[in-house]
């Protein structure tokens, strides 16, 4: 880019950021200094020449005193003229690094065009988005011209893709000087965009992933025959079992959400039954996992009316409840499991020491397909792998009961979910 | 200086970069079956960081890197490997469990300079191992021109 273009635009954005008159005083002596040089050189030419018509000598002196006179014009004139340059320089030449310094730290790419469209200034990050094979293509911006204010277009750049937004840049007297345009890498923005979270896509990912790990461990096997230790075939057929307990599990998860989805209400099978004895069995059948992951249950049972429910539905809530206090408490700790009687509802309180929800998923947690971001004490982010379905079904199951799922949690303080169920399920 | 695998009679180093810890040990073990060495690496954040080392030991011979992953994914691990000083002429392999929409695995092989995109469940082992050899040895031919 020309120094030229560069102090326009400097100027241009000198003048929109703080106009100022200038100072034509400081030019007043400087006026009249070369007034009165001007009339006494057009004594002394006019002297010059009628002196030797009228024999006239002596004009040396004439000449000597001009030329003083010249002499002290032309340096007053220079000290003058620097006194009000110099600082102009100065101050035109922070600004130019001070504007360099911003536009160099700037993650975005940032252009300036001028009036007919001609690039005149581009940041580094701006040269590093336009630098394709062929190298500084500043040409691509063309596709921008007559981009309204605001708008974003995005531009595909080898494999990248670049969001492009315009500004004009305009003087406080209103004169449009050019264009500032942004642009942005938005290359994986676009492609998170587009590999989204669509529900056959997540369902496909939960589904290889254990099968990636089958196969690969089924051939380690296959490969290795006799040559295979036995450390290594211990732990070949450790990670099949394990993954085929991940893959059987999420296949009830989604035949199971064929049955909860879109349905409208779930179907129940209701019968008297007393929670407490659902809680116990419970407990005993996940005493294992629970002792897995470092957990100590303990359950303090309220005196419970009977009532009216879908056991094997209600026990599904309970098991996806319980799963999550197993996932969620990576550090274990006491698992405390608590039956209540208030009014004409039951409750049962699970209450896990686990790394508990942000405020940012809590509104979101019953959501259908939602997966939040726990994360540990280190602020490693946990497995959360599965069709994000759990709490989802609670909320369906408690819901089709006429009940509801409370639950209070902070990030580090663990969680406690509450299933509240009438003692008769409504009738429909 | 670090080893190349031609220096170690064909063995190799695999540079695995995985955030699924049974899928890494899956490729650990292979690694260890066929008597290779393996660096596993269990995010992008953890591959930033090494390759912020510019002379890893022992050195990689190809890089296995999973696409959706924690910290960088997987096709900007594979840019940072292309412009290593060291690594940047090894075999990249992406993988991943998605299906991806039509133009965005030739973004992803673009971005990351890979030369083949698996998808999961990946081909049986010793096809994989038959398709390293082929593009290891195809960087060490246009390495040596």
């Amino acid at each position: 880019m020309d120094l030229i273009a560069r102090l326009r635009c400097l100027w241009a954005g000198r003048q929109a950021q703080r106009p100022r008159p200038i100072r034509y005083r400081i030019f007043l002596p400087y006026i009249y200094l070369t007034g009165v040089t001007l009339a006494l050189v057009g004594c002394f030419a006019i002297l010059r020449l009628l002196a030797p018509a009228a024999g006239m000598r002596g004009e040396g002196g004439l000449v000597i005193i001009f030329a003083l006179a010249l002499a002290l014009q032309v340096g007053g004139s220079l000290v003058i003229s620097l006194r009000v340059i110099w600082p102009l320089l100065n101050r035109l030449e922070e600004d130019h690094a001070r504007l360099t310094a911003i536009l160099g730290s700037i993650a975005d790419g940032v252009v300036l065009r001028d009036p007919q469209g001609r690039v005149i200034l581009a940041n580094p990050a701006a040269v590093h988005l336009l630098t394709t094979r062929r190298g500084f293509r500043p040409e691509v911006l063309e596709t921008t011209n007559g981009q309204a204010q605001g708008e974003v277009q995005r531009l595909e750049l080898e494999g990248r893709t670049v969001a492009v937004s315009t500004g004009q840049v305009i003087t406080t007297e209103g004169a449009f000087v050019g264009e500032v345009l942004v642009l942005r890498d938005v290359t994986r923005e676009t492609l998170v965009e587009r590999t989204k979270d669509s529900f056959l896509d997540h369902i496909g990912h939960e589904l290889r992933t254990p099968l990636t790990v089958i196969k690969g461990y089924a051939d380690i096997m296959r490969l290795g025959g006799d040559r295979l230790r036995p450390a290594v075939r211990e732990r070949a057929i450790s990670a099949i079992l394990e993954q085929t307990t991940t893959l059987a599990r999420m296949i009830d998860d989604i035949i199971d959400m064929t049955s909860l989805r879109n349905n409208g209400r779930l179907a129940l099978r209701t019968q008297l039954l007393d929670l407490n004895a659902l809680v116990d069995d419970l407990l005993a059948d996940w005493a294992e996992r629970i002792a897995a992951v470092r957990l100590t249950p303990t359950f303090e049972r309220a005196a419970l009316p009977q009532i009216e429910a879908d056991p094997r539905r209600l026990r599904q809530a309970m098991e996806a409840l319980l799963h999550n206090a197993c996932r969620f408490s990576p550090d274990g700790g006491p698992l405390r499991v608590r039956t209540e009687h208030r009014g004409d509802e039951v409750a049962v309180h699970i209450s896990d020491p686990g790394v508990g929800i942000s405020a940012e998923d809590l509104p979101h947690i019953f959501d259908r397909f939602f997966r939040g971001k726990p994360v540990n004490g280190a602020g490693e982010a946990l497995d959360v792998r599965g069709v994000g379905q759990g709490l989802y079904a609670v909320k369906t199951i408690v819901e089709a009961h006429g009940g509801r799922v409370t639950v209070e949690s902070a990030p580090g303080q663990g969680s406690t979910f509450s299933v509240w169920l009438p003692l008769a399920v409504p009738e429909d | 200086m670090s080893q190349s695998s031609d220096e170690r009679d064909g063995r190799m180093t695999w540079l695995i970069i995985e955030d699924d810890h049974a899928i890494r040990d899956v490729l650990g073990t292979m690694c260890e079956l066929w008597g290779f060495d393996a660096v596993m690496l269990k995010d992008g954040f953890q591959a930033s960081e090494y390759l912020q080392n510019e002379t890893p030991v022992p050195q990689p011979d190809v890089a296995l890197i999973d696409i959706r992953m924690p910290g960088p994914w997987g096709h900007e691990i594979g840019a940072k490997i292309r412009a290593h000083p060291r690594l940047h002429n090894i075999g990249i392999i992406l993988m991943t469990a998605y299906e991806l929409a039509g133009g965005d695995a030739e973004q992803y092989m673009s971005i990351s300079g890979a030369d083949v995109l698996l998808y999961k469940p990946l081909p049986p082992m010793d096809d994989l191992l038959e398709l390293v050899q082929q593009i290891v040895e195809r960087r060490r031919a246009l390495a040596g021109r």
